[in-house]
């Protein structure tokens, strides 16, 4: 536990404040969420800066703000490779991905598939692999939500995956895509203010010099010279490149990221948003690494890892030191404020997750699978409606049954899916004339079992650091799967495809996919807000 | 004008489902797009994969102090961040000066040709 016994009033107040102002945005968004269109993409009448403010939330987590902060706080550089390989993961969205998709869909990622190859088929092998992903995401985001929540408040773990869980169904419940973009718009400003002015005043103690701050941090992490260079995390060199590959390949499969491009009424206003991300995210993940090394500097390996072996609370007592100590009142308030900024962030963050996994229930496989694309608009809404409840039921009871395992590693477990499996579909339907139904299937089912399977037979499952058979031998090295699974799937895709029989009607809609992802002819229009 | 002859016959082909060719406005779109998107692709995969090598493999040259506590390392870290905020600008100003005024001609002429009531 960080604060004292007033600090966690003062925390508690902060909280209740934002779930206040939270689920006002929610009960003011009932009205707008009413429709399928309202509900899946808030009616598509965001603007680029709005919808940019609410990704750039999407990618500030607790995991970023807490976990990178911790990370560099403990491992020094290595750390910092997190940080860049989210952000260049945007250039390939930016480039290639952010406006034909915005044009050719719809409301979900399977969308894009569906259009030129035969949609039955290819929407349940992209549901499954992207409800895998979202609910992998939402896991891992869960339980380390709890480990920080214990951390910050004197409240059970299991207590806080349900409140957060109850939380995160309300908002997407009631207030759809709508109440989900505001509270992540909302949360989003709290957390670059917060990082800006926790930056502003470790960088004060240093005269403004980043030199010198990294002198002390490696001073204080007794590993001098060390600490400022690669090797202190990634001892094996073939992981750091393969989460590096994971990383920059996976954000342009992520189901929940990819969806708020439909937000939007026009491609233009798509590339506007993800320039957003690229100039908040991008500053924002420069501060977090700065605060990591201010940690060390500061607060000093020992206290860190006494409060958190993971690192967690490097950024929450950084902001206790940096505020006047411990019992000062400038010190709990502002630690106060931070861990109210942590709850905000992890509350917005799975709300985000569960509607994308909803959405591709309900859509994807309800409503095109099942219902082979015949049901009227009120249906449509109340299978979202349901299939909310429903994975949100699951991820609740999931997360309570792993909370006390380590799974840090199913946030990068998704990533890599997202890489080897949704992306090469998307590309290959975007850019790819001869492309197949069964080269679809085959990527999508090749990168999720290879990405899957490999971290199953990994250390990140098996042996010393493992979650079982602590004694066996991992199969391979490797704790992340890219650098194997994202070639396997993009080779199954070009392998499927040319091995099969040309698809006609695939080959002849990519004609028109390509009119309309270049034109925007034929795009879903935006609904006037009335 | 000659972009709606360009336009209006592969378009109709295109909305029955009948072309197996992409009108050639379109195509031009799409070469404009291809000549921005290619280099800038090339040039920041290049970077980053280039990063991750020494970062990886050359521990030395990551380790080399440039000035103060400040090794390559770092600087090839920010570098990426840097690379990132140029190919977003340079490609949102290419795209705004050249792709954009393409599209819309060529949505405005597909739009006329084939929704009836618009331009008649």
């Amino acid at each position: 536990m960080i604060a004292s016994a007033q600090g966690q009033w003062l925390t508690s107040i902060f909280f209740l404040l934002f779930i206040a102002v939270s689920l006002g945005l929610t009960f003011w968004s009932i009205r707008r969420s009413r429709s399928a269109s309202g509900f899946y993409v808030a009616g598509r009448n965001l603007s680029g800066w709005q919808n940019g403010l609410a990704l750039s939330g999407d990618y500030m987590s607790a995991a970023s703000f807490l976990g990178i902060a911790g990370l560099v706080s403990l491992f020094g550089f290595d750390g910092l490779l997190y940080s860049f390989g989210f952000i260049v993961g945007w250039i390939l969205i930016v480039l290639f991905v952010a406006e034909p998709l915005r044009n050719s869909g719809k409301y979900t990622l399977s969308d894009v598939m569906a259009y030129r190859l035969r949609p039955r088929p290819v929407r349940a092998a992209a549901a499954l692999s992207s409800v895998t992903i979202s609910l992998f995401h939402l896991l891992g985001q869960l339980v380390g939500a709890s480990a920080i929540v214990s951390l910050l408040l004197p409240i059970d773990a299991s207590i806080a995956i349900i409140v957060i869980g109850c939380l995160m169904v309300s908002y997407v419940l009631f207030g759809g895509m709508v109440a989900t973009t505001y509270v992540q718009m909302v949360k989003a400003i709290l957390v670059f203010a917060a990082t800006c002015f926790l930056t502003f005043l470790l960088l004060s103690r240093f005269d403004f010099s980043v030199s010198s701050l990294m002198s002390a941090a490696a001073l204080a992490s007794g590993k001098g010279e060390a600490f400022l260079a690669p090797g202190l995390y990634f001892t094996n060199k073939l992981d750091l490149v393969s989460l590096g590959l994971g990383l920059v390949l996976g954000t342009a499969g992520l189901p929940h990221i990819m969806m708020r491009f439909y937000t939007v009424p026009t491609a233009r206003d798509a590339r506007a948003s993800a320039n957003w991300v690229i100039g908040v995210v991008g500053i924002y993940l420069v501060m977090t690494t700065v605060l990591g090394f201010g940690a060390a500097a500061v607060v000093g390996h020992d206290k860190i890892t006494a409060a958190s072996k993971a690192g967690n609370s490097a950024a929450p007592l950084l902001a206790l030191y940096l505020g006047g100590g411990s019992g000062t009142l400038g010190g709990e308030m502002l630690v106060a404020f931070i861990s109210a900024v942590t709850f905000a962030t992890i509350l917005a963050v799975v709300a985000g997750l569960l509607i994308a996994a909803a959405s591709n229930i309900a859509y994807d496989l309800y409503t095109h699978v099942v219902k082979a694309g015949v049901s009227n608009e009120k249906e449509e809404v109340r299978a979202a409606r349901i299939a909310t409840v429903a994975v949100g039921v699951v991820a609740i009871g999931l997360a309570l049954s792993a909370k006390s395992l380590n799974v840090a590693f199913l946030v990068g477990l998704a990533y890599a899916v997202a890489a080897s499996a949704n992306l090469p579909v998307i590309l290959y339907s975007l850019y790819w004339p001869r492309f197949n139904t069964v080269g679809a299937i085959s990527a999508l089912s090749v990168g999720l079992v290879s990405s899957v399977g490999l971290v199953l037979v990994g250390p990140a499952v098996i042996g010393a650091k493992g979650l079982m058979f602590t004694d066996v031998q991992p199969l391979i090295s490797l704790t992340n799967p890219g650098i194997i699974s994202i070639p396997l799937g993009f080779l199954a895709g070009w392998l499927g495809t040319v091995f099969s029989a040309r698809e006609r009607s695939s080959e002849e809609s990519f004609v028109s996919l390509k009119v309309r992802a270049l034109t925007g002819y034929g795009a879903e229009v935006s609904t006037k807000a009335h | 004008m000659a972009l709606a002859e360009d336009v209006i016959a592969p378009a109709f082909a295109v909305e029955r489902g009948t072309s197996r060719d992409i009108p050639s406005a379109v195509v031009r779109i799409e070469e404009t797009r291809r000549s921005i998107v290619r280099p800038l692709f090339i040039a920041s995969t290049a970077f980053y994969v280039l990063g991750l090598i020494v970062l990886a493999y050359f521990p030395d040259v990551a380790g080399f102090k440039i000035t103060g506590s400040i090794n390559v390392a770092y600087v090839l870290a920010l570098a990426q961040f840097v690379m990132t905020f140029a190919v977003a600008y340079i490609y949102s100003r290419r795209a705004n000066r050249f792709i954009d005024p393409l599209v819309a001609e060529t949505l405005a002429a597909i739009t006329k040709a084939l929704v009836p009531g618009v331009g008649r």
